[in-house]
């Protein structure tokens, strides 16, 4: 199951021309399942995908329910993290990338996040 | 304050207190929420209420500037890690998510769909010649010189 899911990340990482890396991780930023092709190191690590958990819960507390994704352009690349609690999707990818395509890709992978909610204890 | 030409001043000069409308029934007192502290309360319950309205307020007071710091070990990193990949290949069962492309397909289905067409002539040529190799299969027949169904005697 394990191999089969990083197949699928790894085959679905070229759909979207200048996607880096997709991860599904826990709240502090761990690792579960990852595939990534040249993304910034920094990236990969949980420093780098645990703020995403902070700032989901402050980002719920506006006024406008749960909060559900968040994207961040920077100077060379963007990040697209979604809040699947208590796991954590992120793509990073490129500037130049399709941004709503990498969005949509969260549909596909919904049922993988899913499994792994219900089958992983997260700590 | 009043009207300045009211002139029904019956009851001295006008205070501070003295009501503008004379002749209104009292505003009746809205219900307070039975959550709500009372006069009947007691102290224990009082402290729980305002214990309620302390921590409301404290989820939803939004506070950048204060985020406790969890920087996790590496030790206790390489740990979960492990834990997290014993458990996910523990998983049993099909995976879910569907390989909705086909396996021969490696690139991007955009960039499959934006290749130049095949000429409207090859499409053409490629539709008769199904047509012709479908016509000739319908044509096929067996002509049998012998009969086909051979009685055996009976012993």
């Amino acid at each position: 199951m394990a191999e089969e899911l990083q197949k699928y990340l790894k085959r679905l990482l070229p759909t979207v021309e200048g996607l880096l890396s997709i991860i599904i991780s826990d709240r502090d930023g761990v690792q579960l399942v990852a595939a990534h092709d040249q993304a910034p190191p920094g990236t990969l690590r949980p420093p780098f995908l645990g703020t995403f958990a902070i700032a989901t819960e402050q980002a719920s507390k506006l006024g406008l329910g749960k909060n559900k994704s968040i994207i961040s352009f920077y100077s060379g690349h963007q990040v697209i993290q979604f809040n699947h609690s208590p796991l954590v999707l992120t793509f990073v990818a490129t500037r130049e990338a399709n941004t709503g395509l990498i969005y949509s890709l969260e549909e596909d992978l919904r049922d993988a996040v899913t499994d792994l909610q219900g089958a992983v204890t997260v700590l | 304050m009043g009207s300045c030409c009211n002139k029904d001043e019956t009851e001295g000069p006008a205070t501070e207190r003295t009501p503008i409308l004379a002749h209104t029934t009292p505003v009746q007192a809205i219900p307070t929420a039975p959550h709500v502290t009372g006069p009947h309360m007691s102290r224990t319950d009082e402290e729980s209420a305002l214990n309620r309205i302390l921590q409301k307020t404290a989820n939803d007071i939004i506070d950048v500037t204060y985020i406790e710091p969890h920087s996790l070990e590496v030790t206790e990193i390489s740990g979960r890690t492990k834990d997290y990949k014993s458990q996910v290949a523990a998983m049993r069962g099909v995976p879910r998510h569907a390989a909705k492309l086909p396996s021969s397909c490696n690139q991007a289905p955009q960039s499959l769909l934006a290749r130049e067409l095949i000429s409207p002539t090859d499409i053409r040529f490629i539709s008769e010649q199904t047509i012709a190799a479908a016509n000739a299969l319908e044509s096929m027949e067996v002509k049998h010189g012998e009969p086909l169904v051979v009685q055996f005697a009976a012993t």
